[in-house]
């Protein structure tokens, strides 16, 4: 299979550029392989990686123009791209620094209340098992980014909506009963009904079973009980 | 195994460096220059700091000092608890992470590995520390851990810390799973960071590998090492530190991206193997533990969120390789890990009913498996495993392994100043299962180092020379050439290879004899040709690699010989020729000391309480 990646130093590149070489193709290989086969092989390329689990989310990058977690993603035998991550500032190659979406998703995910819980105080939540899914899917979020690079509004928009990544976060406390923030108001003053529901994200997610646009939905359906959807969507 | 361990010399003198130095100030970074650099460095610090630095591919990225009050290594699952225990007694606490803060290491994962410890409000008559008594342990250390920690109940602590535990009982009630009382699914450890970071009593360097403890007139006065987006060498100054690193689990075979491990390849002992070159001892190396995690495809080998597990609780579910079941599904003691793994060892290796990879067939038909490896099928089906209908190949993988400095009943290293949280004598008398205790011993370490802090002298001056020396030996790694070199991947496999042989759960004199021969070889002949392909410090995977190889393959020879040594069934493997356990002769943690070169190990007793 023939292989193209994306290099790029900025203490020494005045631009980046593509190195290329076939390496040997394997049935039920994936991303992850190719690339290591690629470093070890032809030309030594940066890229960072954790779990190989899609648990960390540290091999995010584009693969043929798709974000994806390089680690789960299966590979074809054929020519194939690797480029970083589109929409975050390169460190080197393909790793890229995501620094700035991690420091707004801990904001984010950081659950508001007014006093810690005792043994007697927790109280089991009330939600009927559709939200059950929806919340323990929501946990299994890995931040990797790919749900944002993959967003055509954060692409078009990005000044007025937070994106997919960060909309999780806050539809996850929102479902979290023991919570007390106002997360819907936080979903549509961060841009939610900029979204045009296109289900992108649920396509390149690689968690696979996390309900964006369900999470989405009952979202908007919570503003609009509220009373708070903004002119613009009305 | 002798080794040339000294460092190049280079013409800076410790003047030099202390005149650098003294430019910096209190929680500012200062970028200088060590060497003959030819362009300024990155000044830029902390977690949100990436990016270019200035360097050259020739050059390096000087370094920087940063002032602390409180230095904790590691933001894992120990770590967490350390950090928090640690602000709560007042301390401005800097973290340091070698991955970028929360995607590093275990609580970097969106996983559900772990099980919450609710503890009774009486440990002494709870059954979750009666039960795991049997797994570890150093028992004095235990019974001050336990008698300090001012959460016990960790189910409430994790939901205080952030986290939510969402799969519940259809009642709404916590769900308990693997029915062992006081064992919850459900954590997810990312939350607590998020509530740290959001703390003004924390800081954090992320991306730092620390390469070395700096040391001074006996007392440790911080940490050294690499900050990998620039390649700036970094100076944690700090009167008190605590270790937090797992452990080291990356050295136990290799798929095409994985070791034979659900661990991270972060993992790799670089503090702990300083501190071994320091001359502290290392003890609880031969201690490492297992359970099955399916390896097809071979890129999803051994993950967790790839996968499909095979623990003690799926006993049920394991078939040899001629689809015979593995354990007698009337044997009660199958619960028991340690026995679950020594059984597997002997059917395995011993009878050889193993498959290819030194496995077994998990076929989990229509059984109930955990959620967290539920939601995997999906993504085996895209590869084509269908593991509801087709039985998988499955592995022994290490997830956790000792060897760690050992430690004092307050958690403090050889070193004043220095302590660690899950230090040698953590694991203990039966080679145990740390990560349930990790929530425990790192409060207890947090506040021994907040005492350690109120009567320790002031340092009224700091021997730079460690600082100068570690920052030469991580230079001339990078810049070093041979004609024939080997490049750091290599050498990695190699390393895993041979400790396949000999770290797991079934070892021999034979198996590891043939690990130590190739350990020592390597040692030899492949460490001093190993070069990196691009000398350029910005972000250098290569660079980062040569580095752990050195600390890798320490921590595994230490493991071999340990366990070689130790010439009894004790853990979770199984001794082939020793297959009974002997307290007479070895109810004790053997201590690794570097002598002239030479691994020298020491038997000492285990301390004992009878508080429990």
């Amino acid at each position: 299979m023939k292989l193209q990646v994306l290099k790029f130093n900025p203490a020494d590149d005045p631009a980046s550029y593509y190195v290329s070489g076939e390496v040997e193709y394997r049935e039920q290989m994936t991303a992850m392989e190719a690339l290591v086969e690629f470093h070890e092989q032809i030309e030594p390329v940066n890229f960072d990686f954790s779990c190989a689990c899609r648990l960390c989310g540290r091999c995010a990058m584009m693969l043929d123009g798709i974000p994806v977690l390089a680690c789960v993603t299966p590979i074809t035998d054929g020519s194939h791209t690797f480029e970083p991550l589109q929409g975050y500032p390169v460190i080197r190659d393909l790793i890229v620094d995501k620094a700035e979406l991690d420091a707004r998703l801990s904001l984010a995910y950081d659950r508001v209340r007014i006093e810690d819980f005792s043994r007697q105080t927790v109280v089991p939540p009330d939600f009927d098992s559709a939200t059950k899914e929806l919340i323990y899917h929501a946990e299994f979020c890995c931040r990797c980014g790919v749900c944002d690079a993959a967003c055509p509004t954060v692409a078009t928009n990005p000044d007025s909506y937070v994106g997919p990544a960060t909309m999780t976060a806050m539809a996850y406390r929102f479902m979290d009963h023991l919570d007390q923030g106002d997360r819907v108001m936080e979903a549509v003053s961060d841009g939610m009904y900029h979204c045009i529901m296109c289900g992108k994200c649920d396509e390149v997610c690689p968690q696979q079973d996390i309900g964006h646009l369900g999470m989405w939905k009952m979202l908007r359906d919570a503003a609009e009980k509220r009373g708070i959807v903004p002119g613009y969507a009305q | 195994m002798k080794e040339d361990r000294s460092i190049p010399a280079r013409p800076v003198s410790r003047r030099d460096f202390l005149r650098l130095s003294a430019i910096g100030s209190v929680g500012t970074a200062l970028a200088g220059s060590l060497a003959a650099c030819d362009l300024a460095s990155s000044s830029s610090t902390g977690e949100g700091s990436a990016g270019a630095g200035t360097s050259s591919a020739s050059g390096d990225s000087g370094f920087e000092i940063i002032n602390c009050d409180f230095l904790v290594i590691g933001s894992g699952n120990n770590a967490l608890s350390v950090i928090a225990q640690a602000m709560s007694e007042g301390h401005h606490v800097t973290v340091v992470d070698k991955g970028t803060l929360r995607h590093s290491g275990t609580s970097g994962m969106s996983w559900d590995a772990f099980s919450a410890v609710e503890i009774a409000d009486d440990p002494k008559k709870d059954p979750t520390i009666q039960g795991y008594l049997g797994y570890q342990l150093n028992a004095q250390m235990l019974e001050k851990a336990l008698q300090f920690d001012p959460q016990p109940n960790k189910i409430v602590y994790n939901i205080n810390h952030g986290q939510y535990m969402p799969d519940r009982q259809d009642d709404g009630s916590i769900a308990f799973y693997l029915d062992i009382p006081g064992y919850c699914q459900g954590q997810f450890y990312r939350r607590e960071i998020d509530q740290m970071t959001l703390k003004s009593r924390s800081s954090a360097y992320d991306r730092t590998m620390i390469t070395d403890i700096l040391i001074s007139e006996g007392r440790c006065v911080g940490a050294l090492g690499l900050h990998l987006p620039t390649g700036s060498f970094r100076i944690f100054r700090s009167p008190v530190t605590v270790l937090a690193t797992g452990g080291c689990t990356w050295i136990y075979g290799c798929f095409s991206v994985s070791a034979y491990s659900i661990g991270t390849p972060d993992n790799t002992a670089d503090a702990d193997m300083a501190l071994f070159r320091h001359g502290l001892g290392i003890g609880d190396a031969e201690y490492t533990q297992y359970d099955v995690m399916s390896c097809e495809p071979r890129g999803l080998a051994c993950g967790f969120g790839s996968g499909v597990c095979g623990d003690a609780q799926e006993a049920h579910a394991i078939f040899d390789a001629n689809g015979e079941l593995v354990f007698d599904p009337n044997d009660s003691d199958v619960a028991n890990r340690i026995y679950f793994n020594q059984e597997l060892g002997r059917v395995v290796f011993g009878e050889k009913r193993g498959t290819a990879n030194g496995g077994v067939l998990l076929n989990v038909g229509d059984s109930h498996i955990r959620y967290s490896n539920e939601r995997n099928i999906e993504l085996l089906r895209e590869f084509g495993f269908d593991v509801r209908s087709q039985p998988i190949e499955a592995v022994p993988e290490m997830y956790e392994h000792g060897g760690q400095p050992v430690i004092d009943e307050n958690m403090m290293t050889e070193v004043d100043g220095l302590f660690h949280a899950r230090g040698a004598g953590t694991t203990g008398e039966v080679g145990g299962a740390q990560v349930h205790f990790n929530r425990i011993y790192g409060p207890w370490a947090a506040h021994c180092a907040g005492e350690y802090l109120k009567t320790a002298a002031e340092i009224d001056d700091i021997d730079w020379s460690g600082a100068l020396a570690e920052y030469h030996r991580l230079q001339e790694i990078r810049t070093r050439t041979a004609s024939d070199g080997i490049y750091p991947h290599e050498i990695r496999k190699r390393i895993q290879t041979a400790c396949y042989g000999g770290l797991g759960v079934y070892r021999n004199a034979d198996n590891m004899s043939a690990a130590i021969a190739e350990l020592e070889r390597i040692r030899r002949e492949d460490m001093p040709r190993q070069v990196i392909r691009n000398a350029s410090p910005v972000w250098n995977k290569e660079w980062k690699e040569a580095i752990e190889n050195i600390n890798m393959l320490d921590i595994a020879e230490i493991s071999v010989r340990a366990s070689l040594g130790r010439e009894e069934t004790r853990g979770m493997y199984l001794r082939s020729e020793f297959p009974q356990r002997d307290d007479a002769n070895w109810a004790c943690i053997q201590v690794c000391y570097l002598k002239d070169g030479d691994m020298e190990f020491e038997k000492r007793e285990m301390p004992r309480s009878d508080w429990l």
